[in-house]
């Protein structure tokens, strides 16, 4: 059987009708003016490129080679589908997958290394060199804008306690527990009426007390624990240091995503995963800080592990699997932790009670944030 | 035939020929794919993308053709993962150091973090329209780009310099510089392509973009300063009208950038319409929301007819009844990934295929005879494909 088609010779544009002969084990390929065969192409090397279009038209190719064949003819193409093994694959050569396998291995590679190693290390170093009032100045800017934010992410009650007399004795504790220390920067405690048993430390040794806390709380030296927790992400200067961390791993994880197939979810439960561990790392070591101070303040450091198994109870035990997600240690294992560091020297009340409930009543007078 | 007839100038009109069945399922197999690999199939998608489309343009009568492969879109995506994890987790944690530093800690300083990145799209977008380009081909003769990259860059970050400056009002210089630097850069096959004209020339199309995105946002500001927060409002009303001045812009650039382009003896014509585009838009989304409609609630109905079956069953078989979670799970899960798949194919078949045809229909090659002179050039072989496109996310629509 014989079809028509134009025939390119992959080194000029132009193309030439031709005449298609298959063959036993060829396709014939013979100019259409003078009948004279150009080329036959031998069926192992033949390629017929993908179709999707509604006319029908075809394009074949052979391997390796530019030089090809247009044609419309339908029974052609039907007879080389019956006749042609691997028809339909493409033409262009293939590079091997030993090499994807290779650079898949360092791709993971330099992402691990970044991620874990580099980026960590640098923003160690990095927190070492920036001025602390570069820091103060920094966490200035994020207590405005929390205060901006609070009374809707809270709730109306979202106001500064500024009760003289509790301040007081707040600040009483202050000195009794970071009296032997040395930080870049003085402490700034303050305490929000907000209804969040939690407390937050800010860059440049800003430390806020929600009151919701102190409520809770059963004895000075619960907030006392709380407090030296905080001082722990101060004197290690968190903030500042998982902020340059951050701001280095930013969308390292996303490159890996490229669509929207379900993977941008992905990489963000990815990067929780991440924040939390460097969090639950720093949270550690905050509280191995928080049981020296103490101690060295001779406030009683198993008041600490009270607290803990307090709100573990209320909160109730997480799932395990979510455990990776939480950015906090484990409560159990933190009061334990609490409790057998124990003090070493003498136990003094860090409040008299007068001062414990003068702290407890901060909130009797309030102001805007 | 005489010879005086063969040489007169001859007008040729690309036509489109693409199947919107054959993309459907296209897109249905490879998005399974793409879902049950965990994304990784989706270089081997692009691939097969392009070739349909190619595949459906025809020039001169003959098909164009995409000779990209998956595998080197996969490694081309790794290369550029290893260099791009090391350079950002480096500069950006560079830049938010020197940021705070000087100055002095602002909250803005997450401005800077993200700087880095500026150069390597435009990096990436060039690379990426390299890749392509040597990866078409028409009648055997390959298309091609230059290895200019670098150039692109420096002066792509100057003129971005300039348009954030003067507010995006001198966008159109940028467009038309860049356009002139790739489109001069590009060959098919001996023949280089020119980019003629001046940047003046698309002003007046994004006058309509100034009016209905920049001024109103100046007005706001303007508004704001002077605490007339009820005239800022209102000022930002005309942003209504931006979609439809952006679509015009593009509309009409892509004709006036492609009627003062030249290639040896051709030159071309586009008569893409802002209309037309803005119909396939409407039109086709029309239709996708219908279609996904009457899916969903056919779904729907057959998840409640499974769920209150389940409900039906004996209470006295407590394990079937702990089912019911299960089966909810599933079903919320499939109709996820159904809606997932009927969009992703239903956008290329009633949105990106349209606009496709309109913009190749609508061209004009004029002295197209002129195409039988171009001779074949050399493979233009790099690895990295367009794989710092893919990895930053800024490659085309497809």
């Amino acid at each position: 059987m014989m079809a028509k088609g134009r025939y390119f010779d992959g080194h000029a544009a132009r193309g030439r009708p031709v005449d298609l002969t298959l063959g036993t084990s060829t396709l014939a390929i013979s100019d259409s003016d003078t009948g004279r065969v150009i080329v036959a192409w031998p069926f192992a090397d033949l390629r017929a490129l993908p179709g999707g279009v509604k006319d029908g038209m075809f394009t074949l190719a052979r391997m390796k080679e530019a030089a090809r064949v247009e044609c419309s003819d339908a029974a052609l193409l039907r007879d080389l589908r019956r006749q042609v093994r691997g028809l339909t694959r493409g033409p262009a050569r293939r590079r091997g997958a030993g090499r994807v396998a290779l650079w898949a291995g360092a791709a993971v590679g330099a992402l691990a290394l970044m991620i874990f190693g580099l980026v960590p290390r640098l923003a160690e170093r990095l927190t070492v060199l920036i001025d602390p009032q570069v820091e103060i100045a920094m966490g200035d800017q994020v207590r405005a804008r929390l205060g901006d934010i609070s009374p809707m992410l809270l709730d109306d009650r979202a106001r500064a306690c500024v009760d003289p007399a509790g301040q007081k004795a707040l600040d009483r504790m202050v000195a009794r527990i970071s009296r032997n220390l040395d930080l870049p920067y003085p402490l700034r405690v303050e305490v929000w009426d907000a209804n969040m048993v939690n407390a937050i430390t800010l860059p440049g040794g800003r430390i806020i007390f929600f009151n919701d806390l102190i409520q809770q709380s059963d004895t000075a030296e619960e907030v006392a624990g709380v407090l030296a927790h905080e001082i722990g992400h101060v004197a290690h200067r968190d903030g500042l240091r998982l902020s340059l961390r951050a701001a280095g791993s930013a969308g390292l994880l996303g490159l890996i995503v490229g669509d929207a197939t379900g993977g941008a979810a992905a990489v963000i439960a990815a990067e929780q995963l991440l924040n939390a561990s460097y969090t639950r790392g720093a949270e550690t070591a905050a509280d191995g800080f928080a049981f020296d101070l103490l101690d060295g303040a001779n406030v009683d450091v198993s008041a600490f592990a009270g607290f803990f198994e307090k709100i573990g109870q209320q909160a109730g035990e997480p799932p395990a699997i979510m455990e990776h997600f939480a950015t906090h240690p484990d409560l159990d294992l933190r009061a334990q932790q609490a409790r057998d560091h124990g003090n070493t020297g003498p136990i003094r009340p860090v409040l008299t009670p007068e001062q414990w409930s003068d702290l407890r009543n901060i909130c009797d007078s309030t102001r805007r944030l | 035939m005489t010879i005086a007839a063969a040489r007169a100038p001859t007008d040729s009109a690309p036509s489109y020929h693409g199947s919107g069945a054959a993309l459907f399922w296209l897109m249905v197999r490879t998005t399974i794919y793409s879902l049950l690999t965990l994304g990784i199939y989706r270089f081997w998608q692009r691939t097969k993308m392009r070739q349909h489309f190619w595949n459906g343009i025809r020039v001169g009568g003959s098909p164009l053709e995409y000779t990209g492969t998956g595998l080197e879109k996969l490694l081309g995506f790794l290369i550029a993962v290893v260099f791009l994890a090391v350079y950002l987790g480096l500069f950006q944690i560079g830049f938010f150091f020197l940021g705070l530093q000087l100055s002095g800690g602002s909250e803005l300083v997450g401005l800077f973090t993200s700087l880095p990145v500026v150069p390597l799209i435009y990096y990436a977008q060039y690379r990426s329209r390299r890749y392509v380009l040597s990866r078409t081909q028409l009648r055997g003769i390959r298309f091609a780009m230059d290895r200019d990259a670098l150039g692109y860059v420096w002066r792509a970050l100057g003129h971005l310099l300039l348009t954030a400056m003067t507010l995006g009002v001198l966008y159109p210089r940028m467009h038309w510089y860049l356009e002139r630097y790739k489109a001069n850069r590009t060959c098919y096959g001996d023949v280089r392509l020119l980019q003629g004209g001046r940047w003046q020339m698309l002003m007046r199309p994004w006058s309509a973009v100034i009016a209905t995105l920049i001024l109103p946002f100046v007005a706001a500001a303007v508004f704001v300063a002077l605490d007339n927060g009820f005239l800022a409002g209102l000022s930002l009303l005309a942003l209504l009208a931006a979609p439809i001045a952006w679509i015009h812009y593009t509309v009409s650039s892509f004709r006036i950038l492609t009627d003062t382009k030249s290639a040896a003896g051709m030159s071309f014509m586009s008569r893409a319409r802002t209309g037309s585009v803005i119909a396939i838009y409407l039109l086709g989304y029309l239709l996708i929301g219908v279609i996904v409609f009457l899916v969903t609630t056919t779904l729907m109905s057959g998840a409640a007819v499974v769920t209150g079956e389940v409900l039906k069953m004996p209470r006295d078989l407590d394990g079937l009844a702990d089912l019911l979670p299960f089966v909810t799970f599933w079903v919320v899960m499939l109709g996820y990934l159904a809606l997932f798949l009927m969009w992703s194919a239903l956008n290329a078949v009633f949105i990106t295929q349209p606009l496709l045809a309109h913009y190749v229909t609508t061209l004009t090659i004029h002295n197209a005879d002129e195409i039988d002179t171009v001779r074949q050039r050399e493979q233009d072989d790099f690895v990295e494909a367009e794989g710092f496109a893919d990895a930053l996310d800024v490659g085309g629509a497809f």
